[in-house]
């Protein structure tokens, strides 16, 4: 048995009064919460971004970033928790919820 | 007391919340004045569940903050009510000012205290940061090991109380006690009620002739106000003790000022708290392998029971003290500081290792008992006697 | 009953003469901690004293949710998590294929999982051994059918009840009914009727 004085390994450096670098959240993977996951389909989705307003997480990404005019969306499944809402305020209802099992492709869009 | 030797009892399965929430019930008290805070939150729920059904007759305020939950308590108290609040971490540090009037005043004053980290970084899980910040303020201070235990000493606290008009406190650990469901065996209510039976009668705002409360007091003689309030802390011991012996009658349960296991062991473990359960299952196992461990396990600790604790002493070479909280630059953690202390003033010489450990919730396993009693059986010459164990 | 043959990294001290300890995964909102209290009740009617504790913390729907408990015929009064569970309950399907969920499963130890699978198959995805006993029944469909929503916890609790025969259904079914009152509860006795006769076993 190791001695019981040895200060055990953290999960994270520790840093004085617990602050931390900001953005942190990213990196903090949150999809193990989920049942069902959204799915966009692009044929339906119209760019207009209710979803981004009403997404408690900052889980709806835009599909052309670089772009600078309108975009569809793709959904960050490192945060997206799985609620719904997207899905219930979708005007075009492009937006539906899939069992989180099935297969699609990475950036949330058929 | 014949007519409490045979109650029914009814056992339940309860957290350690609603434990305290029905002993509550049954108490006959007049005035709840409470506002939730994890993990203490169920007790303030089931009350207001009972209030809302009936089955608690007594006045429930909902308040905006612990500091006035402890304020109309004072109040209630001051009219001749029998009042009870509840809190943890951060409300019992924000009720902190009322405390002191609470036990200045001599109000027999009941609270229930669901053990919590406190602030910052930010934490709900257990530890005792909380009261022992308190720990000063003038108050009876009990702890519960489970649910039950958490049960019978919220009934006693209102007979002591009264008694010595002090107010109690009893600590239930956040989580492992809150939020834990066992079998607790609830006394019915008649029994209950009987014993607690109605505060006595005492100098009251109710009063036919006035009376005036909270007077200010000047160097002339502030001190031997505290004087006498420390005398009648210290001397509690003796009504505790005969309020749990007419509770023994009534229930046969008998928590006492501290439990002791493996008497005149070698190595002692002084624990507070839930966790104790713990260490006693390792010594228990240890013991069969024939190691010299045992437990003592305080159930005060104000007063604090000396008499019973060096008692406990015989036989005893090695005390390991575990600390649930820091007292930051201090000799060592608050109960340590305690043991160390009243071994002094006896002039008692024991090996004293004390150690911090299980802030925050961090976890306390049967493995780490088992660590850290081996740790004090050998103590080497890398022998040291004040560290924080942080399991592995 | 089960007689299992302890091999504790610590040894167990004599005087436990029967000692269950049992794991429950779930996610927030399924009903895994009401699950422990709910065998924590049934148990109780069969004289054994029991404990029963969620994994502290905030709890958050969706959220992978474990809850323990301990059966025993004395006392319980170690609060340590359990560790080294005899029996493991997996309430949530997806956690059905995560090895995590059944760490520390004694040698002889028994999953009981929620899954529209074979035992086999749920076997082979959690890497359970030969010498520990898995079993599956489609809790989902059944608390759909039965219940009218998804709180597969009631027919987990047959199933166990069912394979390890360590209380009789009927006090689960007897511990459901008094903690869901009226038509609730005559639908989840149900739930627990099915999911015992529906285990199967491997």
């Amino acid at each position: 048995m190791s001695d019981p004085r040895v200060r055990p390994v953290g999960p994270y450096p520790i840093s004085q009064g617990g602050w931390h670098e900001g953005g942190s959240s990213k990196a903090y993977v949150t999809n193990d919460w989920r049942l069902e996951k959204p799915v966009v389909d692009l044929e339906k989705c119209v760019g207009c971004l209710y979803c981004w307003v009403y997404c408690p997480e900052p889980a709806i990404d835009l599909l052309d970033r670089a772009g600078k005019g309108p975009s569809k969306v793709r959904i960050d499944y490192d945060h997206c928790k799985g609620c719904g809402i997207c899905q219930q305020v979708c005007p075009p209802k492009a937006i539906k919820m899939v069992p989180e099992e099935e297969e699609v492709a990475n950036n949330g869009s058929i | 007391m014949a007519q409490f030797e045979s109650v029914q009892t009814r056992k339940s399965l309860l957290t350690g919340d609603e434990a305290v929430a029905h002993a509550v019930r049954q108490s006959n008290v007049d005035l709840v004045a409470a506002y939730p805070i994890t993990p203490q939150t169920i007790i303030v729920e089931r009350i207001a569940d009972f209030a809302a059904s009936g089955a608690f007759t007594g006045q429930f305020v909902p308040v905006e903050s612990e500091h006035s939950a402890m304020s109309a308590c004072i109040g209630g108290a001051l009219a001749g009510a029998r009042a009870f609040t509840a809190t943890a971490s951060q409300g019992l540090a924000l009720m902190h000012e009322m405390l002191y009037a609470a036990s200045g005043l001599r109000l027999p004053i009941s609270m229930a205290i669901a053990n919590r980290a406190l602030n910052s970084p930010l934490n709900i899980h257990n530890d005792h940061t909380d009261v022992m910040g308190s720990i000063d303020s003038g108050w009876i201070q009990l702890f519960a090991e489970n649910a039950e235990e958490a049960y019978d000493r919220v009934i006693q606290s209102f007979r002591i109380a009264e008694a010595v008009n002090l107010p109690v406190a009893v600590n239930l650990d956040g989580f492992t006690l809150t939020h834990s469901t066992e079998p607790v065996e609830m006394l019915s209510d008649e029994a209950v009620r009987g014993f607690v039976g109605r505060p006595p009668k005492r100098d009251s705002l109710m009063d036919e002739a006035p009376k005036s409360f909270g007077l200010m007091s000047l160097p002339d003689s502030y001190q031997f106000f505290k004087e006498d309030q420390s005398r009648a802390t210290t001397g509690s011991g003796v009504t505790i003790s005969q309020v749990e012996g007419e509770y023994v009658k009534l229930s046969g349960r008998d928590h006492g000022a501290l439990k002791i296991f493996g008497s005149g062991s070698k190595v002692m473990m002084v624990m507070l708290g839930s966790y104790a359960g713990t260490a006693r299952t390792t010594a228990r196992q240890m013991k069969n392998g024939g190691e010299q461990v045992g437990v003592i396990s305080l159930g005060w600790l104000r007063p604090f029971p000396e008499r019973q604790f060096l008692d406990a002493l015989e036989g005893v070479e090695t005390l390991m003290i575990m600390d649930r909280s820091v007292s930051y630059g201090a000799p060592a953690g608050p109960l340590a500081s305690d043991v160390m202390s009243l071994l002094y003033r006896y002039g008692i010489k024991r090996k004293v290792i004390a150690v911090t450990y299980g802030l925050g919730g961090r976890g306390f396993l049967e493995e780490d008992a088992m660590r850290l009693f081996r740790y004090a059986e050998k103590s080497g010459p890398s022998f040291e006697s004040f560290f924080f164990y942080g399991g592995e | 009953m089960n007689k299992y043959n302890y091999k504790h990294k610590m040894p167990r001290p004599e005087r436990w003469l029967m000692l269950y300890e049992i794991r429950i995964h779930g996610r927030g909102g399924q009903g895994a901690v009401s699950a422990g209290r709910l065998l924590g009740e049934a148990a109780s009617g069969a004289g054994f004293y029991v404990q029963s504790f969620p994994e502290f913390g905030a709890e958050r729907s969706g959220a992978p949710v474990t809850a323990y408990a301990r059966l025993a015929d004395e006392p319980i009064e170690t609060r340590s998590p359990v560790n080294r569970p005899d029996f493991i309950l997996i309430i949530d399907p997806y956690l059905a294929v995560n090895a995590k969920s059944v760490m520390g499963l004694k040698e002889e130890g028994m999953v009981i999982s929620n899954s529209d699978r074979s035992p086999e198959s749920v076997r082979n995805s959690l890497g359970v051994k030969a010498a520990q006993k898995v079993a599956s029944v489609n809790a989902t469909k059944i608390a759909v059918e039965a219940i009218g929503r998804n709180n597969p916890n009631t027919p987990i609790l047959g199933a166990w009840a069912a394979v390890s025969r360590v209380i009789p259904v009927s006090l689960i079914i007897e511990a459901v009914k008094k903690s869901f009152p009226g038509n609730m509860g005559e639908a989840n006795a149900e739930a627990v009727r099915r999911g015992a006769a529906e285990v199967i076993a491997n």
